[in-house]
């Protein structure tokens, strides 16, 4: 009983604001690496790059290890190293 | 006098008993996307897909991580296993349980021109027929019939023009 209910009140791993910095125009490469770190994949030499997101009550966060990721967040950055254009993509999950 | 939720626990105790003699129950197996499968992709080409319009950064802004891409990113590959019922068969007293299952694979590969504006997409999907033994501490699992990393596909554009 203890174990069940200490399963069940596991605190969410989302923070509400995790991917709130996110502004096309304004956010550099840099930043992104900082907050999210290295991404899952890369594209065109980098310039589109991905993380795979989870998401819970208490919003996004990293992916938990085994537990396979509800988003998918596209980045596309300008040469200048600017965030360009971005995508939160669901995969999977109601 | 017994109760009536005495004789409910009899009747399932003399059922289990009869099953358990007869050293196999099956569990039905539900329609469900495989635990680790995308479930972004529909049965078709997108229709945001154009060939000679629509880019790399297009299709990766709308579909998200390819789940399989060509070293020259010449394509990219989106997959989804379906599956879409079936039976889980609990051997007493065998270590080994086998689950037959068909499943649906969808893949989409999108193909692109040296400037990353889509040439082609591709479109396959079979429903195969599964049957996969799980054992204590192990789960051997089929080869899916079509490989939605798209590892079956050439690896660079050169090499795929050579083939074609």
């Amino acid at each position: 009983m203890v174990a069940l209910a200490g399963c069940a009140s596991a605190p969410p791993a989302g923070q509400g604001d995790w991917l709130a910095f996110l502004d096309p125009g304004v956010t550099t490469r840099e930043v992104v690496t900082t907050r999210l770190g290295a991404p899952d994949a890369a594209y065109e030499g980098g310039r589109i790059v991905a993380y795979w997101v989870g998401a819970d009550e208490g919003g996004y966060h990293k992916p938990r290890q085994g537990s396979p990721p509800q988003y998918s967040l596209v980045l596309v950055f300008r040469r200048d190293g600017m965030l360009d254009r971005h995508s939160l993509v669901k995969v999977r999950g109601d | 006098m017994r109760s009536p939720a005495q004789h409910i626990r009899t009747g399932a105790a003399l059922i289990a008993g009869v099953l358990l003699q007869g050293c196999v129950i099956p569990i039905p197996v539900p329609e469900r996307y495989h635990y680790t499968s995308r479930q972004n992709l529909g049965h078709c080409v997108p229709d945001f897909i154009v060939p000679g319009k629509t880019t790399r950064e297009d299709v990766l802004l709308a579909l998200g991580q390819a789940d399989g891409a060509a070293l020259d990113e010449s394509w990219l590959s989106y997959g989804c296993a379906y599956g879409k019922g079936g039976v889980f068969v609990f051997v007493y007293p065998s270590p080994a349980m086998p689950a037959f299952e068909a499943v649906e694979y969808r893949r989409l590969v999108v193909y692109f021109d040296e400037a990353g504006v889509v040439d082609r997409a591709q479109w396959d999907q079979r429903t195969c027929q599964e049957v996969e033994v799980v054992t204590q501490g192990s789960d051997v699992k089929p080869r899916p019939c079509i490989d939605l990393a798209g590892k079956d596909l050439p690896l660079v554009r050169e090499r795929q023009e050579a083939k074609d």
